[in-house]
């Protein structure tokens, strides 16, 4: 990710005609949550000194990695103004799926089927919204009952589960290996970003798909096909799902229809956290990336403190609207000369065409 | 303004600092140090049943002098796999833990294994992992109990009619499902039909809607037996307002002994519970915690597969009063 | 007919459900288990209505879910600590519309995405609830409560009533109001309403409270039904509340509502649920039929609106 600078932002469609210097907001676009990690991590180790362990940062990005790979996957799919509510559900039927490919043909064929299985659910999605032409919302809401539904019926007997006596086996060491003391899963993860801002930012695809998040209306008149870019970005989204199960299965080593509930939500927020506007037209893998380290390391932080589950959950969501917080102002100031008219905003609503 | 947000957290987490250098400084691999800590990753504090098996094992735990150690799973496998290692990785002499998912105990498992932790489960499952010992109510058996009281109620009710229900948790809690296939089983043999046997995903709100839906389909129903008590209780209001009651009209049982169970037992709310006594479970796991780390041998009462029981116990209105 | 299928097209797979019902069950047409529908439909259309605005706005409330949870809790531990019944209930309404004056402020004040912005209230309200009860029960035995779904008046579960007005008001306001007016004025371009010189930021604000307000009501009628309040009711209830407002046809995009649509999409999903379980159905195939038959309808829908668009957008890509 330290491969990126600012002016990779630059072919932003929407921002682009308002600045092409990089302006204080501009750079806070791509790089504000990243900022806001760097001086947690900086902060962290004064209130919890064991936060330096080895053990436990390997911890953390090792269980990063899965929230993170879909997380990306997901980018995509927002930065084109849809989003897909049934990656829980993908990754229930995934996992459970993969295991019992791995019960059947070991590791090649776990790997093999759990990248099949979440393309094939990609797929569906895809054919739901553009050749159903139901809506993105509702049809991902619809198979994310289906998926999970599928993923219960495989399992009715218990849940899919790795056996003890593999723990020896390749398949387990995707989830568990060190590779020069960096957990694998986030080795996987960080090829995923790497090819995913090349696709975003190097090529044409990456291009439409912002043009076509940006203004649907505009893109179809470029000659940019709708179904196309659907089809592309939920694919997309159902293939991150697919390698992000390889790195949690082997972690975690069982599922059933369950498993990851309310895994969506997680997902869509991380997106949003890093600066990709639900809007559609705009992404910022990295703002994606450190949003999903800033949640873990956050919650490794109060897990390791012992601070109490329900606390837990208040810190957690106040963190959330003050990061947001700090991007609803910064919009405020894209717009030049909004400076005067942000801070009478906030002095006193007085001032705005809301009483004129 | 961001620095404003880390305020709380900085305040929160300095609050609760523990010696976290300490027992990272700890050597995992030497188990008989000065003060042995004891780790604890439970299931979900959000429910009374967990709170009182941390609070037994808590006291159990600092009756001895040791040091406690807490992990809250929060109802998530990732979150019970990652915590419970963390707390290996911190150093825990001994690792007890209530399992989220039974299945997903194996990575911790094999973490603990490699660092010569001891690992004592208690309650929900196994999972088939090589633990050290788990304490588990006799989940069938509950079943089974529910299943005589209810028989025994009805022909007291003086109610001829042969139909029962049965509500479930939600379907991948596999080892509570064994509560209904318990009473399933008892209740056919004693003559009883199950007409309806319908998940309530373990939620109160569902309880009285799946409730709700079974009288409409079966208003003959004598008796309602649900896998646990947020649902059973529910299941009983639903009956309540139906214009019936949940002991003399319908025979309404649950399973757990929350308190909201004992409360509506002495109210008429509802007719009976089976009792597990969590706290004392608590307490059981820190004892057979103790004989693991001393290496003396553990008797089991089910040795292959290292089960310690804990007997439950039915409760109706005739002993809830002898219950805490 | 057809001008009733036009505004409310959910009206025909509701019917093809009902007909399929009556057919396969001997139960499902009795007055007790059509009562029992309308009931568990009134109680999610309500705060259906109020997510209706909310998504005509082109925003939604994740927190509605947490809401159900902080007004039971305030209601009945209200109840314990001696408070009359009425004014605890009160009390729960006014928690409730705190959360969504809070969910206003911090998306417009300080401009927070509503998605986030909700979000993350859903989990502090949750923690709050927790926090609150320590994760215990809060039992209460109140007629007064139990009146909110046990009442009868005219001899009309009260449940039934309550959803009745609220749609009438909804209906009102969404067609025959200025408030109504600017709501979708909003959804469909914000800045232009904005530059129109409407009030955004204060319709928005009601709107959330509106919300928030219907979330307390939820959650009244939960606790009712229950007889408690604690810190894990109404998990998840969010989707339910979006579902049957999407099912209904207000365009998630904003800047439309149908009443009507969102209250008869409350009616299909209760009546899919209940012949669900009245055909005995195990819960891994419950889950997988709400979801096929969610896709359905919205497949069939959509196709019959294809036909208007779709030339449009053949010309262009062309």
């Amino acid at each position: 990710m330290t491969t990126t600078d600012t002016r990779t932002a630059a072919p932003e469609p929407v921002l682009a005609d308002r600045a092409e210097r990089p302006s204080l907001g501009r750079l806070w676009d791509t790089w504000g949550i990243t900022a806001i990690l760097l001086l947690l991590l900086a902060l962290t180790p004064l209130v919890a000194p064991g936060f330096l362990q080895l053990e436990n940062l390997q911890s953390v990005l090792r269980e990063s990695a899965y929230l993170g790979i879909v997380a990306a996957g997901m980018t995509f799919a927002i930065a084109a103004g849809a989003f897909d509510l049934s990656v829980g559900g993908q990754l229930a039927l995934v996992s459970v799926v993969t295991l019992l490919a791995y019960g059947a043909g070991g590791t090649p064929a776990a790997v093999g089927a759990a990248i099949a299985t979440g393309l094939a659910c990609g797929l569906v999605n895809a054919g739901l919204i553009t050749k159903l032409r139901v809506p993105p919302f509702v049809a991902t809401l619809g198979t994310l009952f289906v998926f999970r539904g599928v993923a219960y019926i495989l399992t009715q007997d218990g849940p899919q589960t790795l056996p003890y006596d593999q723990i020896g086996s390749p398949f387990v060491k995707i989830g568990g290996l060190n590779v020069a003391g960096v957990p694998l899963p986030f080795v996987i993860m960080l090829v995923v970003y790497a090819a995913a801002w090349v696709l975003l930012r190097r090529t044409a695809t990456g291009r439409r798909v912002l043009a076509y998040g940006s203004s649907p209306a505009a893109a179809r008149f470029c000659g940019i096909s709708a179904g196309r870019i659907q089809l592309f970005v939920f694919a997309l989204v159902g293939l991150s799902v697919g390698i992000a199960a390889l790195t949690y299965i082997t972690r975690v080593w069982t599922a059933d229809g369950s498993a990851q509930d309310g895994f969506e939500l997680k997902v869509i927020a991380a997106v949003v956290l890093g600066g990709t506007s639900l809007k559609g037209g705009k992404a910022t893998l990295i703002g994606t990336f450190s949003a999903v380290l800033l949640v873990s390391v956050l919650n490794d932080v109060l897990v390791g403190q012992g601070v109490p589950s329900a606390y837990q959950r208040i810190v957690l969501g106040c963190v959330l609207i003050v990061a947001l917080t700090v991007d609803g102002l910064r919009t405020r100031f894209a717009v030049p000369g909004s400076l005067r008219r942000a801070v009478a905003g906030l002095a006193g609503r007085s001032t705005d065409p809301d009483s004129a | 303004m961001f620095k404003k947000g880390l305020l709380p957290l900085a305040l929160a987490g300095a609050l609760v600092l523990t010696g976290c250098t300490d027992s990272n400084a700890t050597d995992p691999n030497a188990p008989k140090d000065d003060k042995v800590v004891v780790g604890f990753s439970v299931y979900d504090m959000q429910y009374e049943f967990f709170q009182k098996m941390e609070k037994g094992t808590r006291e159990a735990v600092t009756a001895k002098g040791w040091e406690f150690k807490l992990h809250d799973e929060k109802s998530d496998e990732n979150e019970m796999v990652t915590g419970a290692q963390a707390l290996i990785d911190s150093g825990v002499d001994v690792l007890i833990i209530s399992p989220f998912k039974p299945s997903a105990l194996g990575p911790i498992i094999a973490k603990a294994k490699a660092k010569g932790v001891p690992v004592i489960v208690d309650d929900i499952g196994g999972g088939g992992a090589p633990y050290d010992a788990i304490v588990i109510s006799d989940n069938s058996g509950g079943g089974k109990l529910a299943a005589e009281y209810m028989a025994k109620q009805i022909a007291a009710n003086g109610k001829t009619g042969k139909n029962v229900a049965s509500i479930t948790c939600e379907p991948s809690a596999v080892y509570a499902a064994r509560r209904n296939a318990g009473f399933k089983e008892a209740i056919e043999k004693a003559g009883f039909k199950v007409v309806a046997e319908l998940s309530g995903n373990s939620k109160a709100e569902e309880g009285y809607k799946v409730m709700k839906d079974i009288l409409a389909k079966n208003p003959d129903v004598a008796g309602v037996f649900a896998c646990n008590d947020p649902m059973g209780v529910a299941a009983a209001n639903a009956i309540k307002d139906a214009g019936k009651s949940p002991v003399k009209d319908i025979v309404a049982v649950g399973f757990n002994a929350d308190p909201e169970a004992l409360t509506a037992i002495k109210a008429d709310g509802l007719a009976a519970t089976v009792a597990q006594d969590p706290t004392a479970m608590g307490a059981l796991t820190v004892k057979l915690a103790e004989q693991a780390l001393n290496k003396t041998a553990i008797t089991f009462d089910n040795a292959a597969e290292r089960e310690v029981y804990n007997p439950v116990q039915l409760i109706s209105k005739d002993n809830v009063d002898t219950v805490k | 007919m057809t001008g009733l299928l036009r505004r409310a097209p959910l009206a025909l797979p509701l019917l093809g459900v009902a007909v399929a019902l009556a057919l396969t069950t001997d139960s499902f047409l009795t007055g007790g288990n059509l009562e029992n529908v309308l009931v568990a439909a009134a109680i999610v259309a309500i705060p259906g209505l109020a997510m209706t605005l909310c998504l005509a706005m082109g925003e939604f409330d994740l927190s509605i879910g947490s809401t159900v949870s902080l007004a039971g809790v305030v209601c009945c531990s209200a109840i314990i600590d001696g408070v009359p019944a009425p004014l605890a209930m009160l009390l729960a309404l006014a928690a409730g519309a705190l959360v969504g004056l809070a969910n206003g402020l911090v998306v417009t004040k300080l401009g927070v995405t509503p998605f986030i912005a909700t979000l993350a209230t859903l989990v502090i309200v949750r923690g709050l609830s927790l926090a609150y009860t320590d994760g215990h029960d809060q039992i209460v035995s109140s007629a007064t409560l139990k009146y909110l779904v046990g009442g009868r008046p005219l001899g009309v579960p009260m449940p039934i009533l309550l959803a009745v007005v609220a749609g009438a008001l909804a209906w009102w306001t969404v067609n025959r109001t200025r408030f109504g007016r600017w709501v979708c004025a909003v959804g469909s371009h914000r800045e232009a309403a904005r530059v129109s010189g409407l009030p955004v930021d204060r319709i928005r604000i009601a709107v959330y409270v509106l919300v928030g307000m219907s979330g307390g009501l939820w959650g009244l009628l939960i606790s009712s039904q229950l007889q408690k309040g604690n810190g894990q009711l109404g998990l998840g209830f969010e989707l339910d509340a979006i579902t049957v407002v999407v099912l209904g046809g207000t365009a998630l995009l904003g800047g439309r509502a149908s009443v009507l649509g969102t209250v008869l999409g409350a009616v299909l999903i209760e009546t899919i649920r209940n012949g669900l379980n009245l055909l005995n159905t195990p819960p891994a195939y419950q889950r997988i039929s709400v979801g096929l038959l969610l896709v359905t309808a919205l497949a069939l829908l959509a196709l019959r609106r294809t036909p208007a668009p779709a030339p449009a957008v053949r010309e262009v890509t062309a």
